[in-house]
């Protein structure tokens, strides 16, 4: 209650002292007049003319960039979406020439293997009847292991 | 559009500015404030009601001002000195002056800086009412308050600022005595 009563003086006081065209009777508002009239009559800053400049040339551009940045971003969203949720793609082929030096190298390297296993064995082996089709090479391994056939002009001489 | 926002810039730039530095203490800030609350003003300028935008701009420069010297506070930083606080201001003083203007500006230095020491709502209150003579509704509504509290706090806020200059005036008495 008293609270209140103390803002509505104040209040009330502070309506008397901006009404008051000189120094109220009351000493205390009298000096708060003047103090108030001190303060009002100081000087009022001007805006620089860089800052002026610089706030209006900063507020040339559109008023608002909002619904441009919104379609850029769907579009954005549109460009984005298939690549991400597309399967991964599969992985380029190695480079032909590479693939068939190396197939090459396999190769040269089994038949110095093979040369390597026939040269170890006796000469009169018997070989066992091996199922070859199955095999890559097959047809090098056959003509390497099977011994070679006697040819009709040796028999007949 | 442009002429009405231009017209805002020469109107109440001035105030704007005098609100940030008298909150900041820095003209460089200060100026930097007024500019990004006129971008902000000129990208909302169809909601803000014609005749009414002080308010707003009001609002916006002291919590601008106010969020700036929080960030300040807590990097610990110090306030900067009242002489900072005069755009382009220094501490030279020009000899050729006369004495009666050295004083005045040595009384305007001491009077910012001491509403600048001010607590809020205190401090935002005399620069928005009595150095600008702002209304009391556009106040209350830039401010949060209601018309009954701009006055009372007003009120106090300067009784509270008499007190600190008599104490200053009662110092300095002291020291020319010894």
């Amino acid at each position: 209650m008293n609270r209140s009563h103390d803002h509505t003086d104040e209040a009330h006081l502070e309506d008397r002292l901006r009404s008051a065209v000189e120094p109220p009777s009351d000493p205390a508002l009298a000096a708060d007049w003047r103090l108030r009239e001190e303060l009002r009559t100081m000087d009022a800053p001007r805006l620089p003319p860089a800052l002026r400049r610089r706030i209006l040339s900063a507020t040339t551009r559109p008023k608002s960039n909002a619904p441009w940045l919104a379609a850029a971003a769907v579009l954005a969203g549109l460009v984005a979406a298939p690549l991400l949720w597309s399967p991964p793609a599969p992985e380029a082929a190695a480079d032909p020439r590479e693939l068939r030096i190396a197939l090459r190298e396999i190769d040269a390297a089994g038949r110095r293997a093979l040369d390597a296993t026939l040269a170890s064995l006796p000469s009169r082996s018997i070989l066992p009847d091996l199922d070859l089709a199955g095999l890559p090479y097959a047809g090098t391994v056959r003509r390497i292991l099977e011994p070679p056939k006697p040819s009709k002009e040796t028999e007949n001489s | 559009m442009r002429q009405r926002f231009e017209r805002l810039v020469d109107d109440h730039g001035p105030r704007l500015l005098q609100l940030a530095t008298g909150l900041l203490g820095r003209a460089d800030e200060a100026e930097d404030v007024v500019q990004d609350v006129f971008i902000r003003a000129w990208d909302r300028l169809d909601e803000l009601e014609a005749g009414r935008e002080i308010a707003w701009l009001v609002t916006c420069t002291r919590n601008a001002s106010l969020d700036l010297l929080r960030g300040r506070t807590r990097q610990g930083a110090l306030l900067r000195s009242v002489h900072d606080a005069r755009p382009g201001g220094s501490d030279r003083t020009d000899a050729v002056q006369p004495d009666d203007r050295l004083q005045a500006e040595e009384r305007a230095r001491t009077l910012r800086g001491r509403i600048r020491s001010m607590p809020e709502p205190g401090r935002s209150l005399l620069i928005l009412r009595d150095l600008q003579d702002l209304d009391v509704a556009t106040v209350a509504r830039a401010l949060d308050l209601s018309p009954n509290q701009v006055k009372v706090y007003t009120h106090r806020a300067r009784r509270a600022l008499r007190k600190e200059l008599r104490e200053l005036d009662r110092e300095d008495a002291d020291e020319q005595v010894a």
